[in-house]
């Protein structure tokens, strides 16, 4: 990186002798073309992000602000249409990949856009596809990516511009694993890297990419620029320049839109902080489903011991009273305000099986009382929470500090709980300890949030006895569930009844209480025309957008 | 001394500024104690999802955005603050005392390895200190919470001391004394404690309200007493992004962190001045 | 003197020494595990999990770490962080550095300009009602907490009058061609609000230990003799008396780096102002070491040297004090 520094600011000072002329020449275009200023609809968007993208590709990615770069500097095979249906191959957009077809039910080929050019102008064949897919594939350096694709038996190039991947066994979801998890990255650059090492190539601070931005100046800590490319084979975008301004406290990254010095926010935001935002002149709240959701995680096995069941939380009555104690409804008005979803199960509001599948139970608190009293919960001693055996039914609900909408909805969830006998405890964690606990299954209850794929596939990994020592941290292990999901994943032909069969076996064992599927909300500033935003990654169309010409700044024109 | 000691309060309330100060810190501390009695409800949402109410009769400082009354929560905030402040700053005023006490009569190479460690101390933003130690616990304790913030803020003061006690030992009376025959214990209990009091006592009142604004500036940072008990500092918090739309949920526990610590430091002032009349 | 001085730094490189071993040990100690990601559903796979520990040397014990870091840091190399990874841990400090001087130095330059100013004119008039209002307003800026007052101002200056920038040093999309004027002014109009709310709760005491120095001063008798061989009140103040009021002063220096340093956490954050104080914040946060150790190793040491700085300047400027 060091050195990548070096050789930009060394370029631009060789380019500082080109200044005086290229002004005068600006000038005279200027002159030349004032008739038509008026009607000029390119500009610049300065978009706040809340970290800095270190290692913008996707295949090194650790941050959201990794993924959003990628997506500015790399074209996929094919984007995902706006309703994220991710079972149905016509369902996609051509990018890179003009066209494809179905050989049988485990080969799919796809057929390049002769007219796409990496950065440097080399043109884009099949060879990087099949070095990227391969690439990716590899166990030992991507472990992630390698279990997301595992289906894919073969990826072959025919001729310059054809490839074909074959899988393993067929389902629904074959074309969603080859285009959506990695975009190609050129082959010709990088097939001289071992895989590992990778993230500390001069080529992953500064990519060569397909997509309609490359990579300007950047400030560490401060803010880095992307260039639109005349030369883009879908058309040359109209937002010319982008800026990703770094700001990673959340007063600063509002501010910054309200004071006018950048355009765009993206953030799940609660009711009390949008609140200034609105009715601003120069800005407006662009909502949309997004791909997250906030739920209480129930802990199977004892705290921190994952041999033992939980004394409390193993039993499903206790944890069906929790779900029933909770007034969602209530919760999110007045938290989020308009601004979140009531959550019905491990999906956001754009997973596309959340248009079909059940809700979970609602709020009745005498059903919640009625079933702690059957199991023997009672309040003997008249403080207020319920006890058996001599002991309170007491229990601990973790979250992290740094998460704005967990730490605000914790103390009414507490109170809800008090209400109907339960007593918990709050632990506002840093970050970092909240992770470290979540992984050694140290908690009764986890506050969790998280950020989906796409894909309801992802449910597995969470919720499934496969998970257990991964991503089910709670241990999870529910057989009735795991087979209606299987089915689910499998059919290929009608796949909803499916999983509204697997939804309902996941609220019959009441795993976790879902409560809150926020709403994507981008703070947008007005001027901006033909705006398409994305759950997935908010800013891959922007070379789609325009500025209106009425409403043109200055800065429209650096 | 001890008389002498009385005059010199007496000298500092009579100034008026420290009279106002000593008034309203009298009232915070009734408010804080009385209020919580009177009116229990600090926990309360008794109309969640109604949204922050203004400042009216039933509730004179309004409600937060989960229906909670305010007054009562900036009453028992105030508790917590303070109950957190005054046992802090008195922790840290005994170890600082006491150290810069043992530092200053022994001499030495308890001096220097004490005086070292009290350097190196201070070379470390006490911010950071607190941030790496407060994260030791997944919930801090009020009682640790308090024992932390007592634990890192007696390196001034022992500094202080030090160099009060070497002034005095050097003076006439204290070499008498120990002509006389006066044990370690006499000397500096009757003659090094007494004369040290006055820095101590400035030293306790600008500590008290250092540790306010440092447990409002931890809790900004998510650091801090944890909920659902309400401190000013993470009221403060809960208020922050509300200053343009519900004021009065960051506007009263914010001013009463301000009245707190101004009232705590013009007394500051005013004993300072007291014991050392040339600086009025 | 050239035995006190080296006897001085003997001391200062023991402390420092002991710093830096605390740190490390008090950063080891607390819990969080820094190799966690944020925002990631998916926990990092043991294959991973066991490169990355390998490529930061964690899986070596303490002891270990400690040589190596010590190894590595006596050559100037703080290694690679982990948060920002693959970016250097010595570019990213640099980088940070000099917007913290920029901030922390308008700070002092309008406290030693501004706060003298008002010290002096306190003890001048001393016992006045100006004197009693300007210690008061001054007590009173000192009671704020800093965030607090950052927020008002950010809302009343740069949201609803918009006379100036809510956050940021620099105009994000100013001109690569701009010159070195427009540049200079355009930070210029970014700095004044964090510097203004660091002054406001820092200045008391600069005027406090101002005003006490001018008050023994003034009572003194080469000041009367000014007086009264019929020297202008100006030329008095400023050229006899102040001059000889200004040691306390210098003491403050030394004071005033780990002041400048907390207080600016919480004015980098809400500025978003690229300094050290938010590098080193959020290393805390993400239990980034090797940013956290550079950072406040960086910190512990500019307050070392100033206090050594001080204790110099104090004896230069009046050699009949020993220094301790």
């Amino acid at each position: 990186m060091g050195t990548a520094g070096k050789i930009q600011r060394s370029r631009r000072r060789h380019l500082r002798w080109l200044r005086g002329p290229l002004a005068l020449a600006s000038v005279a275009v200027g002159f030349a073309t004032a008739g038509q200023a008026q009607r000029k609809d390119t500009g610049t968007l300065t978009i706040v992000v809340g970290a800095e993208p270190n290692l913008p590709v996707r295949l090194l990615a650790a941050n959201k602000a990794d993924i959003d770069a990628a997506s500015l500097m790399f074209a996929p095979l094919a984007w995902l249409n706006k309703k994220l249906m991710t079972a149905d191959e016509s369902a996609f957009e051509p990018a890179l990949a003009r066209g494809w077809s179905r050989r049988d039910s485990l080969t799919l080929v796809f057929e390049l856009d002769p007219r796409a050019r990496w950065h440097d102008g080399t043109p884009i064949t099949s060879r990087d596809v099949v070095w990227t897919l391969n690439t990716a594939r590899d166990l030992a350096a991507f472990p992630v990516f390698a279990l997301l694709m595992r289906e894919i038996a073969s990826v072959t190039a025919q001729g310059p511009e054809r490839v074909v991947v074959t899988f393993k066994r067929a389902y629904a979801e074959q074309f969603y694993d080859v285009v959506y998890h990695v975009a190609p990255l050129p082959a010709h650059l990088l097939d001289t890297i071992p895989a590992k090492r990778l993230d500390a190539s001069a080529f992953a601070a500064n990519p060569v990419g397909s997509g309609p931005y490359r990579m300007g100046t950047r400030e560490p800590g401060r803010q880095v620029d992307f260039v639109a490319r005349a030369d883009f084979f879908l058309g040359p975008p109209k937002i010319t320049r982008i800026v990703f301004l770094l700001a990673r406290n959340a007063e600063a990254q509002l501010n910054l839109m309200l004071d006018g010095s950048a355009d765009a926010f993206e953030s799940a935001v609660l009711a009390r902080q949008i609140a200034p935002v609105v009715g601003r002149p120069n800005l407006r709240i662009v909502t949309g489903p997004w791909l997250s959701v906030g739920y209480l995680l129930f802990n199977r096995k004892a705290y921190g011991d994952r041999q033992t069941a939980h004394p409390i939380l193993a039993d499903l009555g206790v944890r069906q009273a929790i779900v029933h104690a909770l007034d969602r409804p209530t919760l999110i008005r007045s938290v989020f305000g308009p601004y979140a979803a009531v959550a019905e199960g491990p999906m956001g509001q754009a997973t596309w099986i959340r248009r079909v599948a059940p809700k979970q139970p609602g709020f009745d608190p005498d059903r919640s009382r009625r079933l702690l009293r059957e199991r023997g919960w009672l309040d003997r001693d008249g403080d207020g929470i319920v006890e058996k055996d001599g002991r309170p039914l007491s229990l601990r609900m973790m979250y992290p500090s740094s998460n704005i909408p967990r730490v605000a909805l914790g103390e009414p969830i507490q109170e809800m709980l008090r209400r109907v006998g339960i007593k918990l405890e709050l632990d506002r964690l840093e970050p970092r300890v909240w992770l470290q606990r979540r992984s050694r299954g140290e908690f009764d209850i986890d506050f969790s949030q998280v950020t989906l794929d796409p894909s309801p596939t992802g449910i597995v990994q969470s919720w499934t006895c496969a998970g257990i020592g991964g991503s089910n941290a709670a241990s999870i292990c529910d057989q009735s569930f795991d087979r209606a999901l299987e089915r689910a994943i499998a059919e290929r032909d009608e796949p909803a009844p499916r999983w509204r069969d697997a939804i309902a076996a996941l609220h019959a064992n009441a795993p976790a209480a879902f409560v809150f599927a926020p709403t994507q909300t981008v703070v947008l500033s007005t001027r901006y025309r033909q705006v398409d935003i994305r759950a997935e990654a908010p800013w891959s169309h922007v070379w789609r957008w325009s500025v209106d010409p009425g409403q043109r700044l200055a800065r429209d024109d650096r | 001394m001890t008389g002498s000691l009385a005059v010199t309060l007496r000298r500092a309330l009579s100034q008026s500024d420290a009279r106002v100060a000593a008034v309203t810190l009298a009232a915070l501390l009734t408010f804080a104690v009385v209020v919580p009695i009177v009116v229990p409800g600090w926990r309360e949402m008794p109309n969640l999802g109604a949204g922050a109410e203004p400042p009216s009769w039933a509730h004179p400082f309004g409600t937060d955005t989960l229906s909670r009354d305010l007054f009562a929560r900036v009453a028992y905030g105030g508790r917590i603050s303070l109950a957190i402040a005054g046992l802090a700053a008195l922790l840290s005023l005994s170890i600082g005392t006491g150290i810069g006490l043992m530092a200053g009569y022994a001499g030495g190479v308890v001096d220097t390895l004490l005086m070292r460690f009290v350097d190196a101390a201070l070379a470390v933003p006490r911010l950071f200190i607190l941030l790496l130690m407060l994260a030791a616990w997944d919930r801090v304790p009020l009682p640790a919470f308090i024992a932390v913030l007592g634990l890192t803020g007696w390196f001034g003061t022992s500094r202080l001391v030090r160099a009060e006690v070497l002034r005095v030992r050097a003076e006439p009376f204290v070499a008498a004394a120990k002509n006389l025959g006066a044990g370690a214990a006499r000397t500096i209990f009757r003659h090094l404690l007494p004369n040290v009091l006055g820095v101590v006592l400035v030293s306790a009142a600008l500590s008290i309200g250092e540790v306010i604004l440092l447990e409002a500036g931890l809790s900004f940072l998510g650091v801090g007493v944890q909920p659902p008990t309400p401190s000013w500092g993470a009221m403060v918090l809960d208020g922050r992004d509300a200053l343009t739309t519900t004021p009065w949920t960051i506007l009263f526990p914010g001013v009463a962190i301000l009245v707190t610590v101004l009232a705590v430091n013009v007394l500051a002032d005013a004993l300072r001045a007291a014991f050392d009349p040339r600086s009025a | 003197m050239t035995g006190w001085l080296a006897r001085r730094l003997a001391q200062a490189g023991v402390t420092f020494a002991l710093v830096t071993l605390f740190l490390f040990v008090l950063m080891r100690l607390t819990p969080g595990d820094p190799l966690q990601r944020l925002g990631s559903d998916r926990p990092i796979p043991a294959l991973e999990e066991a490169r990355l520990r390998a490529l930061f040397g964690l899986d070596q014990p303490i002891a270990t770490q400690f040589g190596r870091f010590l190894e590595s840091a006596a050559q100037g190399d703080f290694g690679v962080s982990i948060e920002h990874y693959p970016a250097r841990v010595g570019t990213l400090v640099a980088s940070r550095l000099g917007p913290s001087l920029l901030l922390g130095g308008a700070v002092l330059a309008v406290n030693f300009t501004l706060g003298v100013w008002l010290g002096v004119l306190q003890a001048r008039r001393r016992g006045s009602r100006l004197d009693r209002w300007l210690g008061r307003l001054a007590l009173a800026g000192y009671a704020a907490p800093t965030f607090w007052l950052a927020i008002v101002l950010v809302s009343l200056f740069a949201i609803e009058w918009r006379l100036l920038p809510a956050a940021q040093m620099t105009d994000p999309l100013l001109s690569p061609d701009a010159g070195p004027v427009a540049v200079a002014l355009d930070v210029l109009r970014h700095l004044i609000l964090p510097t203004a709310t660091l002054s406001i709760v820092t200045i008391a005491a600069t005027m406090r230990y101002q005003r006490t120095a001018m008050l023994e001063v003034l009572r003194l008798d080469f000041v009367r003799a000014a007086r009264a061989r019929g020297l202008g009140e100006q030329r008095v103040i400023w050229r006899h008396a102040w001059r000889n009021a200004l040691l306390p002063i210098v003491t403050l220096f030394g004071l005033w780096l780990p002041v400048l340093v907390s207080g600016s956490v919480f004015v980098e954050q809400i500025f978003n102002w690229p300094g050290l104080g938010s590098l080193a914040f959020g290393a805390v946060i993400a239990r980034d070491y090797p940013v956290l150790m550079a950072t406040t190793m960086l910190v512990s040491g500019a307050i070392i040297t100033a206090g050594i700085a001080t204790d110099l300047a104090i004896h230069l400027l009046d050699p009949r004090t020993k220094p301790a």
